[in-house]
């Protein structure tokens, strides 16, 4: 059966989806239902490949080039004044072009291209950069004289020695990118020094190359519709077709297999938005919630003030740091406890008129229920997030030295090309993790008032099914599997067993993958649509 | 190494003709390290005051702005505790076209217009802000205190 998919499906990439789609159908009927999944092509329901695609260097710096030279011949400018208008206006041609034809001069002037005089500059240029005597063969900054060839001017006519505006260009890449708008020598020019002029001047190759790098790096860094693989190491750019709002995450995969959100560049996080995941990780690592513990678990000791947590023992309190001694209840000292007092246990007594440590209480009340809502969310959150590495560790091994598949392959005589679906549930179990854990999130945020109502239910009962799906698949692939590692199980293994194996496996991936997609789509499209459309509980 | 012309220049240049109110001369071991006196502008609460600042060029002047630092105490929004200044062409828009002439006549013109909201010492600058007058006085008091002779 296997082999006669292998062959009738077409594309490389596709035959294991398929096959996996045909031998599930084969094997287990009842759940078929759950398989009709129009989806065979990406993994985990997430970095669809449609919306964005993945670029080289080399590409990237086409793709500039090109919309230089087009920008160029739309605006009649030469490329470097082109390029020079692009990176003003953040690589955003049509912006440029409302601005250039609605007020060229105020555009030219910002940028530093501006059509000056030229008699009128140069007068003003040999006045000033030498003080006063008129020689165009003085260099107004080393004061030494040179002939004619060795003084140099942009068109704004301010000459200098060539040895001082090449010592000012590369000054000028040294300090960093901000030598994209480098401006002319003379301090009252604003004469940008345009690429063609920068490279004239600058002979150092490796210079060359960190200025060249830096064009790259501005067309990258400051077009919306681009970003650096945020990989350490990787220097691959995504480009995203249609870039979504700023608070709306959208996954994308470079090629080098990292996985991240385009939006925010962090590790993706949906269904949470961008900066739901960013209030979330400052507050997990927030001193707040520390305080909110102290508030909650202990009082402040009532001579020294330090915090003190009532761990056990009885209500005579000893401050640990200045000796105090006093009651727990009624944080009075404990000489005044005594049978004069009125017994060592009057502090039981409720009494009315003391309205503000009740208001203290209340106060702490609140802090303790906060932190415990906190608690619940975070717990989740962090589970799933130490789930998802385990599960990383175990893809990892499919790839090490004692390769885990490679044993599982000679133990079940089941060629490599076959075993596809193992690392693929694999990276399902890491996916559906990452999603979970910030489903925790999206439920902290989204769910803190008593608005939230039936649909913190409807969204507990989602995240619910697909847990429930993804604790099944996770024990499938980390459990089930081993049987088929260990080599003295080898004999014992059964091709049906491993086929019953595998079916299951296969099965649980779907089955998880859709609910997953399911919660997310849900989830980003607010459970409002759920409610009108079954009705509310 | 050798001083550069330019620097040769400018020093025999700012010892020749020196600019009103201003004198700069270099030390005898290092002529890339300056002395340099200001004289307080007549008409700012520096008037009377005569304070000393070093200058000093570093390797890639003119590329690279000089380095300058009041050595008398002055209460003023723009120079700190320890005479450091904030002024513009000291920092980013510093040009090779500028010289030692331009920078101490630019502090000299700081000294007569304090810019309390772009402050570098914000005691200061609030003081000046909230109650110019009071300000005023405590940097008279100070050109008093620390850069009249007599004391």
């Amino acid at each position: 059966m296997l082999s006669a998919v292998s062959v009738s499906s077409g594309g490389e990439d596709d035959s294991f989806d398929s096959e996996e789609d045909l031998m599930f159908s084969d094997l287990s009927s009842e759940e078929d239902t759950l398989m009709t999944t129009e989806d065979a092509e990406h993994i985990a329901g997430s970095a669809r490949k449609s919306v964005f695609e993945c670029l080289d260097e080399a590409s990237v710096s086409r793709k500039a080039e090109a919309l230089v030279v087009q920008t160029s011949s739309l605006l009649s400018l030469s490329t470097h004044e082109a390029k020079a208008l692009l990176r003003f206006y953040k690589w955003d041609e049509n912006r440029l072009n409302d601005e250039w034809f609605s007020e060229e001069a105020k555009v030219r002037d910002k940028v530093g291209l501006l059509l000056e005089d030229r008699d009128k500059a140069s007068g003003e240029g040999t006045s000033t950069s030498a003080q006063g005597a008129v020689d165009p063969s003085l260099c107004g900054i080393c004061f030494e004289n040179f002939p004619e060839d060795d003084m140099f001017a942009m068109e704004c006519g301010h000459g200098f020695c060539r040895s001082c505006w090449n010592s000012y260009s590369q000054t000028a890449i040294d300090e960093g990118p901000s030598c994209l708008q480098l401006r002319c020598i003379q301090p009252s020019c604003n004469k940008l020094v345009t690429e063609d002029v920068m490279l004239s001047l600058v002979q150092d190759a490796a210079r060359r190359d960190k200025y060249k790098q830096f064009w790259l790096r501005s067309f990258v860094e400051e077009s919306r519709k681009l970003k650096w693989c945020t990989a350490p190491g990787c220097s691959m750019v995504l480009k995203c077709f249609d870039c979504p709002a700023s608070d709306t995450p959208l996954d994308v995969r470079c090629d080098c297999g990292h996985l991240f959100c385009f939006t925010c560049g962090e590790e993706t996080h949906r269904p949470a938005t961008c900066s739901m995941r960013e209030k979330w990780v400052i507050k997990n690592s927030a001193e707040s919630e520390n305080l909110n513990w102290i508030l909650a678990n202990s009082k402040p000791c009532p001579k020294c003030k330090r915090p003190i947590e009532k761990n056990y023992g009885c209500m005579h309190m000893t401050c640990a740091v200045c000796k105090h001694e006093f009651c727990w209840l009624c944080l009075g000292a404990w000489s005044e406890h005594g049978e004069r007092t009125g017994g060592f246990y009057s502090c039981n007594k409720y009494k009315s008129k003391d309205k503000s440590r009740g208001a203290d209480r209340k106060r702490r009340d609140f802090a303790r229920a906060s932190l415990e809502r906190y608690m619940h969310y975070f717990e989740r959150w962090n589970a799933n997030k130490a789930s998802c590495s385990k599960a990383r560790e175990t893809l990892d091994r499919f790839r090490g030295l004692e390769d885990l598949l490679t044993q599982v392959s000679t133990n079940t005589r089941t060629p490599m090309s076959q075993l596809a679906f193992i690392p693929e549930a694999c990276k399902q179990v890491i996916e559906c993790r990452k999603t979970l854990m910030w489903t925790y999130t999206y439920g902290y945020y989204n769910f803190d008032k008593e608005k939230a109502g039936n649909m913190k239910e409807f969204f507990e009962f989602l995240q619910g099914d697909a847990e429930y799906s993804l604790e099944l698949l996770h024990n499938c692939v980390e459990v089930d599997l081993h049987k088929f590692v260990d080599a003295e199980n080898c004999g014992d293994v059964s091709k049906g067993e491993f086929n019953e194996f595998r079916s299951k496996l296969t099965g649980l991936t779907k089955v998880t993958r859709d609910y997953f997609e399911k919660l997310v789509f849900e989830l980003e499209n607010g459970l409002e649509e759920i409610k009108a459309r079954y009705g509310s509980v | 190494m050798a001083l550069p012309k330019r620097i040769i220049k400018e020093t025999q240049r700012l010892l020749a003709e020196p600019a009103p109110g201003i004198s700069a001369s270099p030390s005898e071991e290092n002529a890339r390290y300056f002395n340099v006196m200001i004289i307080g502008p007549s008409t700012s609460p520096y008037e009377g005051g005569v304070y000393k600042l070093e200058l000093y060029l570093p390797e890639d002047y003119p590329m690279a702005a000089p380095k300058v630092r009041f050595l008398t105490k002055i209460y003023h929004p723009n120079i700190d505790k320890l005479g450091r200044i904030c002024l513009d062409i000291l920092k980013d828009k510093w040009s090779p076209a500028l010289q030692i002439r331009t920078v101490l006549l630019s502090i000299q013109a700081l000294l007569s217009s304090p810019n309390p909201d772009d402050p570098l010492d914000e005691n200061v600058a609030r003081q000046w802000r909230e109650d110019e007058n009071s300000a005023i006085n405590t940097a008279k008091d100070w050109t008093r205190i620390y850069a009249m002779q007599d004391n």
